[in-house]
């Protein structure tokens, strides 16, 4: 069966008047139906680009995108705006990171349900605002029929979250995109929020694309992994996998330096920080960073993706050396 | 060496005429609510707690960057509860910070130099200048930046760089009480671990006391020898990172750790699920401030304040259970 999402060769360039940012390069992977797949990386390595380009958020004309993204066979980027329309919200829905500015603040909550209902459905307004209220429900938001009239600076981060999710899934989408969708919450409020996604993919069967930086959330969240850094896939494999026997210096560097409640000992760290990104990426990234690096690791067609074990990719030469570090 | 008893910091916003107007009255928001707490020489003490619970406010009105509604706080064995200003610039020489967010706590307009050297000369630690000019050089080396780079300008550096800059200006005056208000929450996880690290070398090599303030708790817990857990302006638990993290006593303090995700994929976290989001600071003075939201409530809970029950000679929880044990 053919995967929900297919990234192929994706390459995101931002152009500015001197510079250019080389901000995704080369990244492919693909989303099953059902299946949820960590998009991992620190600031700068492109996660949320490529999480945006897939709807074609992009900021135009700055962003210049090559490659292919196919959502149930048909090419996303190369589909007409208009087109492209009946696609957001319907068949992928998509949570932001802040719910403080993704909710407009000049209409009620259950207004801004509504028109996503609408745009997308024969549905009559009665029904619709019936329907919002079910929603609500739906995300564990107490009271939803007093909720639906309120206005988003009413209610908490951890609410205007839920009801970010509620228009999201409103359609009932085959794909979720969910791009650092708790960094802004607390860590009971995301406990919350997370248990809630959780629930609903149970439910309805739809597949996730979770953007984020926090490892326990992936480790929890995720059936498979896909790790980025300076724009470039480093490492694809199940999240058993990823934890267990990571095949690429840079996951295990970020693995060890993060601090657990779990375990005791000296954080490792990873010395030095992110390169300039303003030249096209050649070879591997992380060289300059990596203890094992050698000559090699420069050239492009060496530190290709490859498959070391089956279901699991790694662009790093020296994969067999990490697993042995 | 720091001791701070009953701390109350207030803010009361004035009846306007337009509250007058509609009935409403003055309102009071209880930032920092009978805060009592002891740091002792050369240990790290953790200040954890979500958004809103006033760590910030806390260690802000320990600097006495904030005038303290009532309380007294001592320092080196001296009551500076009110220290008029013209006195501050002494006490500053014992007590230093450093700030969460190393873009807004630089100025962009000085070099690391010119920086270093305001500090270093405002409070007299070197005679010359080729003596200021070598103190420099060796600072930048203890916290891991090239000597060459003290005649660059802040936009030079990377968030982790900054943050180094910024703690290279706290330690230039040689204090004896370094405060950090969340450190390295603008920073990425492998940066976050260098940090960590530097922070934890200085205060062994220099000997330095330290109050770390974060809302993640297992950097807490990494760096920390004690911890003090807050919730809306009041400590709720306190005592040593192993006593807080393996025997949590306090409702809260269990649910917060049970909120934690894991590295651990496939383990099923026994999850302690907070309802709702923490209440508004306004006007709290009756009862237990978690009641609420607490799992485990009774109905005195609702109007009796419970004090901090000793539980062990370091370990103290704010909780009318902890006092059944």
């Amino acid at each position: 069966m053919a995967p929900l999402l297919e990234v192929k060769e994706l390459e995101v360039v931002i152009k500015r008047k001197d510079r250019s940012v080389y901000a995704v390069n080369n990244v492919s992977f693909v989303v099953r139906q059902g299946e949820t797949v960590g998009l991992v990386g620190e600031s700068g390595s492109g996660k949320s680009m490529t999480c945006r380009s897939i709807l074609n958020l992009l900021p135009r004309p700055h962003c210049q995108t090559k490659g292919s993204i196919l959502f149930e066979g048909e090419d996303l980027l190369a589909m007409p705006e208009r087109k492209l329309q009946q696609v957001r919200g319907k068949r992928i829905g998509m949570i932001m990171q802040d719910p403080m500015s993704s909710l407009d603040p000049v209409y009620r909550v259950g207004d801004q349900i509504v028109e996503t209902l609408r745009t997308h459905q024969q549905i009559g307004k009665k029904a619709a605002w019936a329907r919002a209220v079910e929603l609500l429900r739906q995300v564990g938001i107490p009271s939803p029929e007093k909720r639906v009239w309120q206005y988003p600076h009413e209610l908490s981060g951890g609410m205007r979250q839920r009801v970010m999710i509620a228009m999201a899934i409103s359609c009932m989408p085959r794909l979720l995109l969910a791009d650092e969708p708790t960094t802004a919450l607390d860590v009971t409020v995301q406990d919350q929020v997370l248990r809630l996604l959780q629930r609903l993919k149970r439910e309805m069967g739809m597949g996730i694309l979770l953007v984020t930086h926090n490892l326990g959330i992936v480790a929890e969240m995720c059936d498979r992994v896909v790790v980025l850094y300076a724009g470039k896939v480093m490492e694809i494999a199940s999240v058993e996998k990823i934890f267990a026997s990571p095949r690429n210096m840079y996951t295990k560097g970020l693995i060890r330096s993060v601090p657990q409640l779990d375990v005791t000992g000296r954080l490792e760290g990873i010395p030095g920080s992110l390169p300039v990104m303003t030249q096209p990426v050649v070879g591997c990234p992380f060289r300059e960073r990596c203890p094992l690096a050698t000559e090699d690791c420069a050239r492009d067609e060496k530190t290709r993706l490859i498959e070391v074990s089956p279901g699991h990719w790694s662009s790093c030469i020296h994969h067999e050396r990490v697993c042995r570090s | 060496m720091l001791k701070v008893e009953h701390l109350h910091k207030v803010y009361e916003k004035k009846e306007s005429w337009l509250d007058r107007l509609f009935q409403k009255g003055s309102v009071r928001l209880y930032a920092v609510n009978d805060v009592s707490l002891e740091v002792r020489e050369g240990e790290t003490l953790g200040l954890v707690g979500e958004s809103g619970c006033g760590k910030t406010t806390l260690c802000r009105t320990l600097m006495r960057l904030y005038e303290p509604t009532s309380g007294t706080i001592s320092f080196l064995g001296e009551d500076i509860t009110h220290t008029k200003a013209s006195n501050l610039r002494k006490l500053y020489k014992d007590m230093q910070m450093v700030f969460q967010d190393p873009y807004s706590s630089l100025n962009p307009k000085m070099t690391v130099k010119e920086m270093l050297a305001e500090a270093i000369r405002f409070h007299g630690i070197c005679r010359t200048e080729k003596e200021t000019d070598e103190y420099i050089a060796r600072l930048l080396q203890k916290v891991g930046l090239n000597p060459g780079d003290a005649e660059k300008y802040p936009k030079a550096f990377s968030g982790g760089q900054r943050q180094r800059i910024a703690i290279a200006r706290a330690i230039a005056v040689k204090p004896r009480l370094l405060i950090a208000d969340e450190p390295v929450s603008a920073l990425d996880v492998s940066v976050q671990a260098q940090i960590l690290n530097l922070l934890e070398e200085l205060q062994r090599d220099l000997k330095l006391t330290m109050i770390f303030i974060s809302h993640d708790l297992s950097v807490v817990k990494y760096i920390s020898n004690r911890v003090a857990v807050m919730y809306l302006g009041r400590i709720v638990e306190t005592g040593t990172t192993d006593e807080v993290f393996h025997q949590p006593s306090h409702p809260y303090t269990q649910a917060l750790l049970s909120a934690v995700p894991r590295m651990q994929p496939g383990r099923e976290r026994e999850r302690i699920t907070l309802e709702g989001d923490p209440p508004s600071p306004f006007e709290m003075n009756r009862g237990c401030h978690f009641y609420s939201r607490c799992p485990k409530r009774m109905e005195v809970c609702r109007t009796v304040t419970p004090d901090l029950f000793p539980l062990s000679e370091t370990h103290q929880a704010r909780c009318h259970l902890a006092k059944e044990q």
